[in-house]
């Protein structure tokens, strides 16, 4: 069922996916990180459920994986919980409780960013995304987002093929096996380009390129910025450096500004904030206190099994903070 | 008003005129059909009226264009883009930005028009095409009918007074055709849009349209006309017209409801002549039980059928159905859930991609993600080393000359019609001799003329003891070829019998000349003209 209240704005989601990055890389303590998947996983599970997901299988797979190449290749830790006979190459040795522990904290970080950008992509598009580009990089922007389009219909071309060479009884087995397959996703790539490029110019589309005189300013720009670093290398030139970098900044911004404005392009969606952004940013404020923090921050976030494996701290009050981040997830409309 | 005047255009590096001096006029709300052989230049004509051609495509133009008062060769495609609206043949190709609203918008964005403006404009486009439940949607999520709606929706968001669509109806199932053709007869009708249309399968545009083009490839000139005064000449015809012209109806009826005031003229029982009855009941495919899935859906869920020797089976039903899902795994690319399938007395189960195909040969819908060498002739050559068999030049010649190739052997493979790519495509896979064939909808993009060859060359096969087994939407060429038909519908094989009974008998499916003359057993102009 739809939500009555609107969706969180792109910008919001882009602040989630920074709050938590920054909360993966705060931490080791596998407690926390488990928390962490966990809580982005009921997040995508309440976001819904129209598009794949990242199933507990896959992700116990990642895991396993990552436990078993620590397993097999990190020699140290007290805790010797088998031994491989050593005249086996390579993962000959023993087997410590701390390099499984140390692999699953991996494997669990590993799975905390792929499920948080999992989430992150099913809730902005990328097309959302590009609109923040500014005007003055448009041709950018839409070559991005064709590119973008051309993703899936690739793969999908790349299958067709594959199938189609296989009735004629083609196999990979050498390099220049795959010489088939790629020749004509390549020709029929330039051929969609060609019919793309044509099907845009029939819908009005006119390359705007920006006036000369914009382009030297905006090199002028450059040069400025330039000999602002050029100048901080000396002692004692931090402010003129600093006001040269500074004037560079501000040429080169009122250079894009006005190519933009100079755009004839008008703009169909306009997204707003809505108090639910002020919600969600504040709920996402404490997961950048790392950022503030540094060295000082509290020092069961940080967890080793080595030498001696131990029980990682826990602490009530972060699986509150955590809960912050299911929040962005809980608003907005479903999916499906 | 779309004026034409002595128009000459020639593609670069090319020596002959695709469009040599060509003349017409359609005027303002016409519903026009074109039309014409596979690679006649009708796409260059369409392409002409937006100015496309020659600014996207280079080449020399001579003669006069003009568009509503506009010349498009002057004014460019961007201008011409808020007169002329274009769908191109090829959907998946136009979208750029992957939402359907926006890809709606994206023409207005271009414009510059106003939010608000937009808006309003969209509502507009959304509610004369009733989308509204598409709005949302990822374009890559549409069926073929969807997206063909979506890309009208596109091309009309800049409120153009004329509609160019390049074949559109090529990749569609009976029913989603009808329902294009009734979008376009509306925004024709109640928002007096010029319908510009190019087409192969007359039959469908003939009820409706009020005008008409003929591309003739060879001198690269045009006929145009009411409908009935181009179909007096023109050499491509539907299986109706056809027979009117050999049975000397006059005035010459262009629809099967045109035709039935002269159908009483023919009386005498007539013996039929459609495809015999298959000689042998050996069975070269079987099928037993077959059950398959898509992820956690159910494609198919218990076919079973057989293929005799020397047979041909035609297989329809809508898109979406399983008739793809059904030739891909009897070939092996998709696995099946239960069930089990014979080829030549064995079971395929532990044959590989590869071995089931020196048997029973697949053509996929698309030729273009099979070709790739720089000669047609390396096609079969590749596919023989593929297979590690000798290649015998005499034997790809011969068959090469069979599918009307022997012109084309080096030439590029990419360069040619659809149809001859088709066939191109229909050697690499036949080179290996296979005692079957499975076609996926070779008939897609042909004209009358290359569909009539390749119905004979399916017949000539079928004669060799060749079993094959086609999917089709087009019930006419069915009509022309089959043995036997097949019904596809919600996982299972809802009709299956002699090609004179479904095609005559099964709503949607019935030929013109089944329509014409009911409960006859009638398919095809040669049952009716046979003596």
């Amino acid at each position: 069922m739809k939500r009555e209240w609107p969706d969180l704005h792109p910008l919001t989601w882009l602040l989630w996916l920074m709050a938590v990055m920054s909360a993966i890389s705060t931490t080791r303590n596998p407690f926390y990180q488990l928390l962490l998947v966990l809580g982005i996983m009921v997040a995508g599970e309440a976001a819904g459920r129209s598009r794949s997901w990242f199933s507990p299988a896959w992700l116990g797979m990642v895991l396993g994986i990552s436990v078993l190449l620590s397993g097999l290749f990190y020699r140290y830790g007290n805790t010797v919980l088998i031994r491989i006979p050593e005249n086996i190459p390579l993962i000959g040795g023993a087997i410590t409780a701390e390099a499984l522990v140390y692999g699953a904290t991996n494997g669990l970080i590993l799975c905390g960013v792929l499920v948080a950008f999992a989430l992150f992509n099913r809730k902005v598009s990328y097309a959302v995304l590009l609109r923040w580009i500014p005007r003055a990089f448009y041709p950018l922007t839409l070559i991005l987002s064709i590119a973008l389009t051309y993703v899936p219909v690739t793969i999908r071309q790349f299958e067709q093929i594959k199938e189609a060479q296989m009735v004629r009884g083609h196999e990979v087995r050498r390099l220049r096996d795959w010489l088939p397959l790629f020749l004509p996703l390549l020709i029929s790539g330039l051929e969609r380009a060609i019919a793309l490029s044509e099907a845009m110019m029939a819908r009005g589309f006119v390359k705007t390129l920006p006036y000369s005189r914009h382009n030297t300013l905006f090199f002028g720009g450059f040069l400025i910025l330039l000999a602002g670093w050029v100048v901080g290398l000396f002692p004692d030139m931090g402010l003129a450096s600093g006001l040269l970098a500074a004037a560079g900044f501000a040429m080169m911004g009122l250079v894009i500004w006005k190519i933009g404005r100079n755009s004839q392009r008008s703009v169909y969606r306009k997204l707003a904030f809505s108090w639910l952004d002020i919600i969600a940013a504040v709920s996402l404020a404490p997961f950048f206190l790392p950022l503030i923090l540094r060295e000082n921050f509290p020092v069961e976030m940080s967890y080793s099994p080595y030498p001696q494996l131990q029980l990682p701290p826990f602490n009530p009050v972060v699986l509150v903070i955590l809960m912050g981040l299911i929040f962005p997830a809980l608003c907005g409309a479903r999916d499906d | 008003m779309i004026e034409f005047n002595e128009v000459t255009f020639t593609y670069p590096g090319q020596k002959q005129p695709t469009l040599d001096h060509i003349s017409f006029s359609i005027p303002e709300g016409a519903f026009t059909l074109v039309t014409g052989r596979s690679g006649a230049g009708k796409s260059t004509l369409l392409r002409c009226v937006n100015g496309l051609v020659p600014h996207f495509s280079g080449g020399r133009i001579g003669g006069q264009i003009f568009i509503n008062g506009l010349d498009p060769v002057q004014a460019g495609p961007q201008v011409m883009s808020d007169t002329v609206g274009f769908v191109f043949q090829d959907i998946e190709s136009q979208f750029v930005v992957g939402r359907v609203e926006d890809e709606i918008a994206f023409s207005l964005e271009n414009a510059g028009i106003p939010m608000i403006e937009m808006k309003h404009r969209i509502d507009t486009v959304v509610e004369q095409l009733k989308i509204g439940s598409l709005r949302e949607r990822k374009v890559e999520t549409l069926s073929g009918g969807e997206a063909q709606i979506v890309a009208i929706a596109c091309a009309m968001a800049l409120s153009p007074s004329i509609l160019v669509l390049d074949e559109p109806t090529s990749q569609l199932d009976p029913e989603a055709a009808e329902r294009l053709v009734q979008i376009l007869l509306r925004l024709n009708r109640e928002n007096k849009v010029t319908i510009l249309l190019a087409e192969h399968r007359l039959e469908r545009i003939f009820p409706y349209a009020t005008h008409m083009i003929y591309v003739d490839g060879c001198p690269g000139r045009v006929t145009s006309g009411t409908p009935g005064e181009v179909m007096a000449q023109a050499p491509l015809c539907p299986p109706v017209v056809s027979l009117a012209r050999r049975l000397h109806w006059q005035p010459l009826p262009l629809t099967v409801e045109d035709a039935k005031r002269f159908a009483h003229l023919v009386t005498t029982p007539q013996k039929t002549v459609s495809n015999e009855p298959v000689k042998t009941l050996e069975a070269f495919l079987e099928i037993e039980h077959l059950k398959v899935n898509h992820g956690r859906k159910e494609i198919l869920k218990d076919i079973s059928l057989k293929i005799n020797r020397g047979e041909i089976v035609v297989l329809m039903g809508a898109n979406g159905t399983g008739k793809t899902t059904l030739l891909r795994t009897i070939m092996g690319i998709k696995q099946p859930e239960a069930g089990r399938i014979i080829l030549n007395g064995r079971s395929v189960e532990k044959m590989t991609v590869a071995q089931r195909a020196r048997q029973m040969a697949y053509l996929p819908q698309d030729p273009n993600a099979m070709l790739f060498a720089d000669r047609v002739q390396d096609e079969l050559m590749i596919t023989m080393r593929n297979h590690q068999m000798p290649f015998e030049w005499e034997a790809a010649a011969a068959l090469l000359s069979q599918l009307g190739l022997s012109e084309k052997i080096d030439a590029y493979p990419r360069d040619l019609s659809t149809g001859e790519r088709q066939r191109t495509a229909l050697g690499a896979v036949t080179i290996t001799h296979p005692g079957g064939l499975l076609l996926d909808e070779p008939t897609r993009g042909m004209d009358y003329a290359a569909k009539q060859a390749l119905g004979d060359l399916l017949k000539r096969w079928r004669e060799d003891n060749i079993s094959i087994l086609l999917v089709t939407h087009d019930v006419e060429f069915a009509a022309q070829c089959a043995d036997r038909v097949m019904v596809l519908g919600e996982g299972t094989l809802q009709r299956m019998g002699e090609a004179r009974y479904v095609l005559s008998k099964e709503p949607g499916l019935t030929t013109q000349v089944a329509q014409l003359f009911p409960d006859r057993g009638w398919i095809i102009p040669e049952d009716v003209l046979y003596k």
